[in-house]
């Protein structure tokens, strides 16, 4: 075989609200109520297949963002705010309510960021939610699940596999370890690793 | 025979590998290269592989991608993965080199990393700089940085689902690493690491 180099490069593509993307793999398209800046671009409309948010604007997305095979998922209610520059690949971002993302933050793959348990802990209230989702269940008959807003503010960034679970804010310029279990506030400019996460000196 | 199974030789006339009923039709390099019986899901864990290297990447006889495995690949990358080793759903990210041993097991959310994607990662204005760069570029191509370290997986490994191996690590004969634990140090042959932070928990042999 004769020296035959790869040619790959990423496909991206600008998200616009509505839109589909021409020749997308996933057929679907990019939700309408969402308010994106300019270059802002995605690989597939698949990033938005969880997006279930229903509330007039859903996502607001500032300028130059990347979302690159980024689960963007949001009930009914969720609403996710994303700043400008940032750089999102192969995470979960799962918004009940709010999820609030400064600028210039990096998201690594694996990543998973929640601001809800999504499902009650309490057993009986637990199953009383399962008969609601099944098949032949009503979600109305879900039992409330308060969410607890997340904030990530600006210049964080966030390594490979980490978890940031609800309520918590990450501060200013604060770095999560890959694989980090995020439970409780992080400073800013504060590095954290471990499960649960601690700050760590480097 | 079992479908998705790649034949040795079978290219497109513009040299890349396809495999039959692939539901991402962009199809694989020219410079990867798969041994007899090598099994993959799909193509589409190699829409960020652009090793430009002879040979980016060799598959041995009967190993197998299965889901989607990330290959995210620089120009200078070079993977190679042993006879019979199974590698499910994880992510490899390559600068320079990766080799995985023979019979080797590596589970979903799993990341084998050489490189450190940034040359100073506790720099504030550093990383923005970065980011800007790179949101300016219209393919959106995350630049790797300059730390690289080869990571090889010696035969006979079983990495855990959602672990990470960081660069430079060498992960000895027959070890184990436990899901969602960080390696960022060699782990001695026959070894079962486990925890985050990780520790050894036993041996084997």
């Amino acid at each position: 075989m004769d020296t035959i180099t790869s040619n790959e490069t990423l496909q991206v593509y600008p998200v616009e609200p509505g839109i589909k993307i021409p020749g997308d793999w996933f057929n679907g398209k990019i939700p309408l109520n969402i308010e994106v800046g300019s270059d802002t671009v995605t690989d597939s409309s698949f990033n938005f297949k969880h997006f279930f948010s229903k509330i007039p604007v859903g996502l607001k997305i500032g300028n130059n963002v990347t979302l690159w095979r980024t689960s963007i998922a949001t009930e009914i209610n969720g609403l996710i705010e994303i700043g400008e520059y940032c750089y999102i690949t192969n995470a979960s971002i799962i918004a009940s309510e709010k999820i609030t993302i400064g600028s210039r933050v990096f998201i690594a793959g694996g990543v998973t960021i929640v601001d809800s348990d999504f499902h009650p802990v309490e057993p009986a209230a637990r199953l009383a939610d399962i008969i609601a989702l099944s098949p032949v269940g009503d979600q109305k008959n879900r039992p409330a699940i308060k969410p607890r807003p997340v904030i990530i503010e600006d210049d964080v960034w966030i390594g490979f596999n980490a978890t940031i679970l609800k309520g918590v804010t990450v501060g200013a310029g604060a770095v999560i370890a890959p694989g980090a279990l995020v439970i409780a506030n992080v400073p800013p400019g504060v590095t954290v690793a471990g499960n649960p996460a601690k700050p760590i000196s480097i | 025979m079992r479908e998705n199974i790649i034949q040795t030789g079978k290219r497109g006339n513009d040299g890349r590998t396809y495999i039959d009923n692939d539901w991402y039709d962009k199809g694989i390099a020219g410079n990867a290269f798969f041994g007899e019986n090598v099994y993959l899901d799909t193509s589409y864990g190699f829409a960020s592989f652009q090793s430009k290297e002879k040979q980016g990447l060799l598959m041995g006889d009967a190993s197998g991608c299965y889901d989607v495995v990330s290959f995210i690949v620089s120009e200078k990358g070079k993977i190679t993965i042993g006879e019979f080793s199974i590698i499910n759903g994880a992510t490899i990210i390559c600068n320079q080199q990766i080799s995985i041993g023979k019979h080797c097991m590596v589970a979903w959310g799993a990341l084998i990393t050489d490189n450190w994607l940034h040359e100073n990662t506790f720099n504030v204005n550093d990383r923005r700089d970065l980011l800007k760069k790179t949101g300016n570029d219209p393919n959106r191509l995350y630049p790797f940085g300059n730390q690289t370290a080869p990571v090889i997986l010696e035969d006979n490994c079983w990495v855990g689902f959602g672990a990470t191996i960081m660069p430079g690590v060498r992960l000895g004969e027959g070890c184990v690493i436990g899901s969602k634990t960080i390696i960022t140090e060699d782990v001695p042959p026959y070894a079962i690491v486990a925890g985050n932070p990780s520790r050894i928990v036993k041996y084997l042999r």
